[in-house]
Parts: C-alpha cells; sequence; structure tokens
C-alpha cells in the first residue's frame, strides 16, 4: 500500500467536505464529553476521599448504639485503649420564639473532643468555641438562614432554653444533605438532662469515638473484637470502612451518569454512521475512478480510513476539551449531596479513556458504511448503474457490526455490577433503539398511505421529502425521538409523583402530626386540638421494642452470622397494636388476628412483607421481643404488604389488641390544619405544654421531598440533556449530508418558478413533519414507559399529562425546524445555475 | 501482426448476464488484435455491448468465456489488485462523462495515476506539462465544476497520458460534447497518440470519428459484424446522418447537464 499516497489522496479528496465531516464529528462530542467529565469528577472524588479519609470519619473508630448504655457496655468501653468522645442525639422539636417557628431537628450532643481529624466548622468566627464552652447552640446552616436567626437568638428545645451561637456549615464525614429532613442542632452536652427529653423509650443514637494510639490499627481491632461488638448491639465504623461505602456511593453515581453518556456516544455514533453513509453514498464515483486508474482495494479503503480516523480524532478530542468543562460543572450539580468537596483537576487517565471510547466507537461507526467503497467496482466508472458487486453486504462490514456490538457490550460490562446487568442494560438500549425505530417506520407508512393527493403545495412537497431516498428518515425519528422519549419519561414521572402529593393533601388526610405523646399527655394534647377546632383524624398507640431472638436463635448470634442485614436486627421497633387493617395495608399470607386471648400462648403478629423478607421470616415463625426489659413470644401470623409513600403512620410489625396495652408506650395523633400560619400557632402553643411532644408540618416534609427529588431531577435531565443535544447534532450531520440534494431540488424549482415563500414553506413542512414524527414516537414510548413505571415502581395511577407532551413536541419541533433552517441557511441566495453545475460531491 | 507487437489481444470473448428469470449474452466470440500504436474504433448500435466490450479490454470485469491479453498480460490471471496495478501503468482512460475527481483540482487529477505509484518528483512538471499541452495551462487550479465539459474532457485526456500508457481506452469521449469542442478533443487524442505511440480502442457513435480511426470493429447484437480497415481517402458512410442525430440528441443533454 502506497501509504503516502493515500495519505496525501485522503486529504486532498476531504478538502470541499471537511466541514461537513466536522459536523459528523460533533455528534460524538457530547457523549465523549459525558465520559471524560464523569470519569474525571468520580476520579477527583476518590481521591479527594483518599486524601481526607481520617478527616472524613473525624476518628479512628466510631461505635454506634441503638440503646442507652448498660453496665456492660460502659466496661466494654472503658476497657478500649485510646482517646474516647460521645455522642447522643435525637429527633426533636426546637422552638424558635424570634421568628415564632418551631422545627423538628436532630439534637447532638457531644462530649469530648471529636473530631480530632478535620473539623467541625462553623460561622461566625468564635461561635463554634462558644457552643465548646457550653455556651450556645450551633444550628444547620440551612435551617440558620431559613429562620433569619442571629448569635445570641433564643431557642428552646425540650424544657430548656438556649442560646444560639452560630451556624453549623460542616461536620467531617456527614454530607450536608443528610440534614435536611431533620436539620442538625448541636447543643452543649450538659443541656441535654435539662430538656427532659432523654427519658426510658426515646428513640436515641449513642455514639462513641475513639483516638487510637498510633500502633493499634483500627481494623484490627475491629476484627479482633468483632463477637463483642455484635453481642453488645455495637456497630462499629473505621475509614476503611466509611471508604468502601463512599467508593460503593461513588460508583454507582458514576455507572449511572456513564450510562447517559453512552447513550449519547452511542446515538451519536449512529448519527455518524448515517451522516458518513451519505456521504460515502457520493464518494462512490470517486471510488470507481480511482479504481479503474489503478488503486488497488486497500488503498482506496485506506483513504477512508484516514478520513474516518480523523473524524473520530476530531469528534473525540472535542469532546474531551468539552468534558473539562462538564467536570468543572458536575460539582456544582451535586452541591450539598456528597460528603467530601469535590476539587477541580484534570485527570488524563479520565481524558485518554474518553479520547480512547469515542475515537474507537466513532471510527467503526463512521467505517461500517466506508467498507462500501471497498468493493465499488472500477466499471462503475463506465456504467453509473453499476452497484457493488454480488449481492448481501462486504464480510468487512459484518465483522465491523460484531465488533461494534461488542464494543458496546463491553462498556455495559464495564459500567454494571455483573454480566446479567450488562446483558439487561445492552438488551434494554437495543430495545429502546428498536421499538422508536418500529414507531418511527409505522407513523412514516402511515403518513405515506394518509397522505392526501391534494393540499397546499409546500405541505404535498414537504412530506414527500420524508421519503427521499438516503434522507434517513427513521434513523432521524429514531435519534430525535430518544431525547424526548427521556425527558417526557423524567416529565410524567415527576407529575406522577407531584400530583400524587397533591392529590394527598386533601380534606381528609392529615397534614400536622404530633408524636412522641405520653399516655397521661394524651387527653391534653386532645384537648389542645379542641381550642383550635381542629379534627382528631388519627391516634396510634406506639410501644417500643426489640427482637431477642428469633424461631429460638439469639441476637447476638444472628449478628455474627451476617446472614440478615444488621440493621434489622439492631433497630428499635416501633410497633402499634389494633383491631384491623387500616387502608393502605393488605394482608398477602396467613391469617389476621384482631384480639389475643393474653393467655401465655405466643401472640400472633403481622410483619410487613419487606422486613419478612429481609429476616428469611416466614409465617408460623417465633420471635421473641424485648418489650423495655421483659420479653414477649410471639408467632408470625400474617404478612402485610404497606404502602409506604402514603402520609400516614405506617409500621413493620402490627400487633393484635389486648396485649400491648399496659405496656409503656407513647402515642401519635394526626390531624389537619387549613394554613401555614395555623400550623405554627398550634406549634408553639403545643411547645409551651409538652416540651417533649413534637408537633411536626407533614407539609413541611413533603417540601423537603420535593425538593429532594426536583434536584435528582435536576441531575437526570442534565444528563438527558446530552441525548437531546445529541439528537439534534445528529439531526444537523444528516441535513448537511442531504444539503447538495435539496439545494439541487430548490433550485430546479425555482427555476420552474416556485417563489421563495414556496421554498420555505416546503422546508418548514418537512422538518416539521420530521420533528413531530419523532415527537411522537418518543412520546409515545414514553407514555408506555411511564405506564409501566407508574405500574410496577411508583404503584401509581398513570395519566399522562397533555402539558407536558405539548411542551415535548413543541421542543422538539421547533428545535428540529430551527436546526433545519439553520442547516440550509445562505443556499436559498445561490443563483440557480451555479448550484445546478455542483455535482453532488462536495 | 507478431505477439510481440500487439498491445491488446482478444480470443473468443463471451459475456453473458444473468438476470432474474434467464441468462442475457451481450458478446458472444468476439477476436481481435491491436497492434502498438494502432487506433480503432468500435462502432454498433446502442445495446450492442461496446461499452461491456470496452470494460472486458480494460480488465474492469471478468468475460465469461474467452480471454484477453492486455500488455503481454494475461487479465485472467491476475487478481483485481494486480489488473488494477497493470492499469495503472499501462492504461489511460477516457470517460464520456469526464470522471474528474469533483474534490480535486485540474492539475491534481491530471497527477493521479502518476503519484499513485509512489512517484512524487517532477509528476507536478509533467502534470503542468500535459495540460499546458491541451491548452489548460492556466486552469491548473480549478476544480471541475469550474470548467466546461470541453475542458473537463481535455483536464482528463491529460490524466491518461500522464503515465505515458500503452493503450488508451475511451468511452464516446465526445459524447457530451458539441461538434467543435468533440473536434479539438480528437485532434488533441490523435495527436498525442502519435506523439506518444500509445495504442487508442475509442467507442464511439460518431461515424467521422471512426472513419479517421484507420480501423472500425462494427458490433452488431454482441458480434463482431464487421472489421474494416480504411486506406487513405477511402470514405464510407453508412448510417452518417443517424449519427448526426444522435449526436444532435447527446448535446441537447449535455445541456441539460450543464
Ligand atoms: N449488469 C448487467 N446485467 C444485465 N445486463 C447488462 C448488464 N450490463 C449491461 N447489460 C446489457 O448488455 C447490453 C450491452 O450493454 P452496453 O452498455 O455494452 O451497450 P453499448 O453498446 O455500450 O450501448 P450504448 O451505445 O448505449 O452505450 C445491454 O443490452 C445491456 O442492457
Ligand atoms: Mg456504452
Amino acid at each position: 500500500m502506497k501509504i503516502r499516497w493515500v495519505g496525501r489522496m485522503a486529504w486532498r479528496d476531504s478538502r470541499r467536505s471537511r466541514k461537513q465531516l466536522f459536523v459528523f464529528s460533533l455528534a460524538i462530542v457530547l457523549g465523549v464529553a459525558a465520559l471524560v467529565g464523569v470519569r474525571s469528577f468520580r476520579e477527583n472524588l476518590e481521591e479527594e476521599v483518599e486524601n481526607q479519609a481520617r478527616a472524613l470519619l473525624g476518628a479512628d473508630l466510631v461505635l454506634t448504639s441503638r440503646q442507652a448504655p448498660g453496665d456492660e457496655i460502659e466496661a466494654f468501653l472503658d476497657d478500649i485503649e485510646g482517646e474516647r468522645a460521645s455522642e447522643v442525639s435525637f429527633t426533636s422539636m426546637a422552638l424558635f420564639p424570634g421568628p415564632g417557628q418551631s422545627r423538628l431537628v436532630m439534637v447532638r450532643a457531644l462530649d469530648g473532643d471529636f473530631p480530632w481529624y478535620g473539623e467541625i466548622r462553623a460561622e461566625p468566627a468564635g461561635a463554634r468555641q462558644a457552643w465548646r464552652r457550653g455556651e450556645g447552640v450551633l444550628v444547620e446552616k440551612s435551617l440558620f438562614d431559613q429562620l433569619g436567626l442571629a448569635p445570641g437568638d433564643p431557642v428552646r428545645v425540650g424544657g430548656k432554653e438556649l442560646e444560639v451561637a452560630g451556624a453549623l456549615r460542616q461536620v467531617p464525614g456527614e454530607a450536608v444533605g443528610v440534614g435536611q429532613l431533620a436539620p442538625r442542632i448541636f447543643v452543649p452536652h450538659t443541656a441535654v438532662a435539662d430538656t427532659g427529653l432523654l427519658t426510658a423509650g426515646s428513640l436515641a443514637r449513642y455514639r462513641y469515638y475513639y483516638r487510637f494510639p498510633d500502633e493499634t490499627a483500627p481494623d484490627d481491632w475491629v476484627a479482633e473484637n468483632r463477637d463483642k461488638l455484635s453481642g453488645l448491639r455495637l456497630r462499629a465504623q473505621t475509614v476503611e470502612d466509611l471508604k468502601e461505602d463512599l467508593g460503593d456511593a461513588l460508583g454507582n453515581l458514576a455507572r449511572f451518569l456513564n450510562l447517559s453518556g453512552l447513550v449519547a456516544l452511542l446515538l451519536g455514533g449512529v448519527g455518524v454512521a448515517a451522516g458518513v453513509y451519505g456521504y460515502v453514498s457520493r464518494k462512490r464515483d470517486t471510488a470507481a475512478i480511482l479504481r479503474c486508474l489503478g488503486a488497488g482495494h486497500r488503498e482506496i479503503f485506506g483513504i477512508y480510513l484516514l478520513q474516518g480516523g480523523a473524524l473520530g480524532a476530531t469528534g473525540a478530542f472535542s469532546g474531551a476539551l468539552l468534558g473539562i468543562g462538564v467536570q468543572a460543572i458536575l460539582p456544582r450539580l451535586f452541591e450539598g449531596l456528597l460528603p467530601v468537596e469535590a476539587t477541580f483537576s484534570l485527570s488524563w487517565k479520565a481524558i485518554a479513556e474518553g479520547l480512547f471510547v469515542g475515537f474507537g466507537l466513532c471510527l467503526l461507526f463512521a467505517l461500517w458504511p466506508m467498507a462500501a467503497l471497498r468493493r465499488i467496482p472500477p466499471l462503475r466508472a463506465l456504467r453509473a448503474s453499476v452497484s457493488a458487486r454480488g449481492a448481501g453486504r462486504d464480510p468487512l462490514q459484518w465483522f465491523i457490526a460484531g465488533l461494534l456490538g461488542a464494543a458496546v457490550f463491553g462498556f455495559c460490562r464495564a459500567q454494571s455490577e455483573n454480566l446479567r446487568t450488562a446483558g439487561g442494560i445492552f438488551l434494554g438500549l437495543a430495545a429502546v433503539f428498536l421499538l422508536l425505530a418500529g414507531t418511527g417506520w409505522l407513523m412514516l407508512r402511515g403518513l405515506r398511505w394518509a397522505r392526501p393527493s391534494r393540499g397546499p403545495f409546500a405541505w404535498r412537497q414537504g412530506v414527500a421529502n420524508l421519503y427521499r431516498p438516503n434522507n434517513r428518515t427513521v434513523l432521524l425519528i429514531v435519534s430525535l425521538g430518544l431525547g424526548t422519549f427521556l425527558i417526557g419519561i423524567l416529565a410524567f414521572s415527576r407529575g406522577m409523583l407531584t400530583d400524587y402529593i397533591r392529590f394527598s393533601d386533601t380534606e381528609e388526610t392529615p397534614n400536622f402530626a404530633f408524636f412522641d405523646i405520653q399516655d397521661d399527655q394524651l387527653e391534653g394534647v386532645r384537648e389542645l386540638l379542641g381550642e383550635f377546632d381542629l379534627p382528631v383524624l388519627g391516634e396510634t398507640p406506639i410501644v417500643t421494642m426489640r427482637i431477642e431472638s428469633i424461631r429460638g436463635r439469639p441476637v447476638s448470634e444472628l449478628l455474627r452470622e451476617n446472614e440478615v442485614p444488621g440493621w434489622t436486627l439492631r433497630r428499635e421497633y416501633r410497633s402499634t397494636y389494633r383491631r384491623e387493617l387500616t387502608d393502605t395495608e393488605r394482608l398477602i399470607e396467613g391469617q389476621w388476628t384482631e384480639e389475643a386471648a393474653g393467655d401465655g400462648e405466643p401472640v400472633p403478629i403481622s410483619v410487613e412483607s419487606g422486613l419478612a423478607g429481609d429476616l428469611n421470616l416466614e409465617v408460623g415463625d417465633e420471635i421473641v421481643w424485648d418489650v423495655q426489659g421483659l420479653p414477649l413470644r410471639s408467632e408470625v401470623a400474617s404478612l402485610r404488604e404497606v404502602e409506604w409513600r402514603r402520609i400516614s403512620p405506617n409500621f413493620f410489625v402490627v400487633f393484635p389488641a389486648g396485649v400491648l396495652e399496659p405496656a409503656p408506650k407513647f402515642h401519635v395523633v394526626v390531624t389537619r390544619t387549613s394554613s401555614p400560619g395555623e400550623t405554627g400557632r398550634v406549634q408553639i402553643e403545643a411547645a409551651n405544654r409538652f416540651s417533649n411532644v413534637s408537633a411536626v408540618d407533614l407539609r413541611m416534609l413533603l417540601n423537603t421531598v420535593e425538593e429532594v427529588l426536583g434536584r435528582i431531577g435536576f441531575v437526570v435531565r442534565f444528563m438527558a440533556g446530552f441525548t437531546v443535544v445529541t439528537g439534534l447534532l445528529v439531526l444537523a450531520a444528516v441535513a448537511a449530508t442531504g444539503r447538495y440534494q435539496r439545494r439541487r431540488e430548490w433550485c430546479l424549482l425555482r427555476t420552474l418558478g416556485a417563489s421563495s415563500g414556496q421554498i420555505s414553506g416546503i422546508r418548514t413542512v418537512e422538518f416539521l413533519v420530521l420533528g413531530t414524527l419523532a415527537a411522537t414516537a418518543g412520546l409515545v414510548l414514553a407514555t408506555a414507559g411511564g405506564w409501566a413505571l407508574g405500574r410496577f415502581v411508583f404503584d401509581l395511577p398513570f395519566a399522562p399529562s397533555a402539558g407536558v407532551m405539548f411542551g415535548c413536541w413543541a421542543a422538539v419541533a421547533g428545535a428540529t425546524v430551527l436546526v433545519g433552517w439553520l442547516n440550509d441557511l445562505g443556499s436559498g441566495r445561490r443563483p440557480p445555475l451555479e448550484v445546478l453545475r455542483e455535482s453532488g460531491d462536495g | 501482426m507478431s505477439q510481440e507487437n500487439s498491445v491488446l489481444k482478444i480470443c473468443s470473448l463471451s459475456k453473458s448476464y444473468r438476470t432474474a428469470s434467464r441468462e442475457l449474452t451481450v458478446l458472444r466470440g468476439i477476436d481481435f488484435e491491436l497492434s502498438a500504436g494502432g487506433v480503432c474504433a468500435v462502432v454498433g448500435p446502442s445495446g450492442s455491448g461496446k461499452t461491456t466490450l470496452l470494460g472486458l479490454c480494460a480488465g474492469l470485469d471478468r468475460p465469461s468465456e474467452g480471454s484477453v491479453i492486455l500488455c503481454g498480460q494475461v487479465l485472467e490471471k491476475l487478481d483485481e489488485d494486480g489488473r488494477a496495478r497493470l492499469r495503472n501503468r499501462e492504461v489511460g482512460f477516457v470517460f464520456q462523462n469526464f470522471q474528474l475527481v469533483p474534490s480535486l483540482t485540474a492539475l491534481e487529477n491530471v497527477t493521479i495515476p502518476a503519484e499513485m505509484q509512489g512517484r512524487l518528483h517532477g509528476v507536478g512538471e509533467a502534470g503542468r506539462g500535459l495540460l499546458d499541452r491541451v491548452g489548460l495551462g492556466d486552469r491548473l487550479d480549478h476544480y471541475p465544476v469550474q470548467l466546461s465539459g470541453g475542458e473537463q474532457q481535455r483536464v482528463a485526456l491529460a490524466r491518461a497520458f500522464i503515465n505515458r500508457p500503452k493503450i488508451l481506452f475511451a468511452d464516446e469521449p465526445t459524447g457530451n460534447l458539441d461538434d467543435e469542442t468533440s473536434e479539438c478533443v480528437i485532434e488533441l487524442m490523435f495527436s498525442l497518440n502519435r506523439e506518444t505511440g500509445a495504442a487508442v480502442m475509442i467507442v464511439t457513435h460518431d461515424w467521422e470519428l471512426a472513419r479517421r480511426s484507420g480501423r472500425v470493429i462494427r458490433l452488431k447484437s454482441g458480434e463482431v459484424a464487421e472489421d474494416r480497415r480504411f486506406g487513405e481517402g477511402e470514405r464510407g458512410d453508412p448510417g452518417g446522418s443517424r449519427a448526426m442525430g444522435k449526436g444532435a440528441e447527446k448535446s441537447q443533454q449535455g445541456v441539460f447537464r450543464l
């Protein structure tokens, strides 16, 4: 092969099409950018985690317990060599008399020098010192700002009046997002007793932080003491554990983001293939001439291989550059959702990987149509009708197609945990592409069939243009439809969830709840509601308990064997008792018992099906509970399915009436207020009368949920945006290949006397119909997807919103028309003669 | 005529195409020989197999039966690339629709075959010389779209001679040109034939051109109906008026093609 000649020919031959080839290469830019950006982002985070590892935990070891420390635990904790700090935390109401509001908060009291690595950050300067001295409270920054607090403002927690010292910005190892559902408040540990909130049966978390002497390795220590830890129901966490957890979380996030990158890249690749196909079909004559003049197969292939390579390199390189920009944006999208601050630094590995994947895929996609040139017979120069010899495709094309499939599968594999997920993703992608193509094809057929033979000239001509040979209409429908599908399904899911929340907010549903009401306070709460003229919409008793043994095996033994998730054994269960199922529950197995005899027989209980699955429980199994010190034997009599999303008190375990009534318990009372103002007044009054009762505005929780949903949705939309823009770039690429043909047609029409108004009418119709078909295909699929999500995931009724549909259609059709217009910009002004003289190539 | 002296020798050449329903024999038992520097015209009604014959002679296609010996090489024994190399070294082409590479300038089009051999030195010179020779010395950097049909055909002629071929194949080289331009192109072709000693096989409908070739092979339904040599001054004129009519029609087409 004459390499120099091939190189020179490749360069010269591309001369008049470089702009066009560049437009093709743009199609993969966003895909590569996403890959590079996501990968760099992930690497930076991992590096940050590695660098800040000890500061992330703030200590060498953290032990967490859900129960107040007894003698046994105290003895064990005292024996551990090293410095210790302890913390107790619980949720409660905090009343801010300044703004006159009260909020559910996470109260935390820290005793000791934690953190030893990293620091608790607070503002203004001096606030942290004031808190350390026991003179003030640090309030989560978001809440601090929201309520417009200032240092020195009063705050009441339980029965204790305290002073705000400042805003809490960061605690080692905790993402800000963690604090959002119940904002954190750090109170001086000496004040906890005075709040009167920490009584037997209240739900508190106890933490013990340790700094080890240098010679002790935390992980070894944990390994040595494993049995003891599980016996005492202490959960241990070391820096290594934290790193592992963070790594897993980051991995999942990155995999999801990468997948959207892959979708954009694949779509772009298909666009490249389509563009190159058009390009190549205009290069057939050139190839035939060169063959006539004596060029071999390999030289011809070499010329286009070089051009394809340049195309891939340009796309991959531009994508990598853009990816650096994406990396700069991603941390902002995830602000507050991450435990470490992401810094910005170039990851050469990410860039190299993006370049390699982008270049490789783009080249393969480009080579697939280019391979056809290899077999162009020289005879074509003599007789234009001669096409490729022999039936069927060049084996090289099959080979390239196989390679492409393998590459895509390989990528899916790299992005998923196991082969099955990889296969699922691969097939899912294929199914979406095929379904879109199928829908597009059917619609095109339908349109052709329904096309009116009469109608305005521009309409008939514009629609006819969609059937022009080599117009790649189905492909365009797929590429534009894919973006529409993603955006549509997002909008539908969001709509479903917000509709649901709105729907829940009706007359009968509670929006205000009182938690932690003691037996003797119940009457008082009822009275309070009466004074404000509020209805009691529900009263539920709650008894806290722990599992002591299952099927005769003690929890400590089960914990050691690690067969079931630890939290299911360690947690404190808040169970209730009642005669009937609520409307958020459904019995799926066994027998519901209304009332138990209480004659020493095991109590027949009902367990939530998900928990039963985690604990490997079956109907008939025996569970012994520790109800605040007293053992209680029970038998699983039924399994229930619980609709957790419904805002009403739901329970893992429900006892029949007649057993738990005498046990120490507290109550939840729910009601409904008509306005946030009323809620505020009731909250303050409740705080004055019952310091330990939490009066929670459920609407506020809904707002928080919506905010989190919105944040995640934004991330997803950002990535879906990549697909949409890639779809438009694919359109630009394909439109660019059809440009000359279209110009010739218009010139011919103009020569025949068509007005420029008619011509712009034709092109508007063409792109408008194309955009409409694509939007329809995408929305059909999104509707099906939305229905499936509603049916199988959210368990919600799905009614596609006409607004979303119209919005998607308008956006996609509008953008399509715009890209079409931009592409043909200037063609109208050129003299017809010049255009008609131009040969197809160029 | 000795073996040495012949650039093209064809023995009982047949070509048939298998169509969906039946086998279509386009050429049947063709024999002829063309000596070095000789000129021969192939004429015949449309569909008689002229282009097919030319393609077979140049090794652009494979015959169903018979053999082609081009410049001493048996074409059937060469593979695709071998035939391509042979074409590059020994063969020049001129087509009815010029077939210039649209993305290359006139000069670059002319130098392709030389550069394809790996020659780089003096190629530009040679190309410029040839373009000068065909009267386009001042259009070196023009692209095919910027040239008229006649000018494009002259670029194609220059390209055909850049590698000093032993034989030139021309398929209706004047089919898309008006009479005056045709005359100019033909004049050039014959003088290049005399200067370089390349043999010429030319397919044409133009009786005038055929007569000037000195030898005319008339095909009819895939067979050689007549192989006739003209002496000086001899003039035959069968179907001359028809040729005129055809020419007029072609030039009309040419106008449409622009
Ligand atoms: N690939 C093919 N398959 C079937 N038939 C073919 C094929 N190629 C050519 N033919 C037939 O072979 C016959 C001869 O074609 P050819 O092009 O050689 O004629 P021609 O003499 O060059 O005609 P014209 O003067 O119109 O150029 C025609 O009838 C044509 O239809
Ligand atoms: Mg012909």
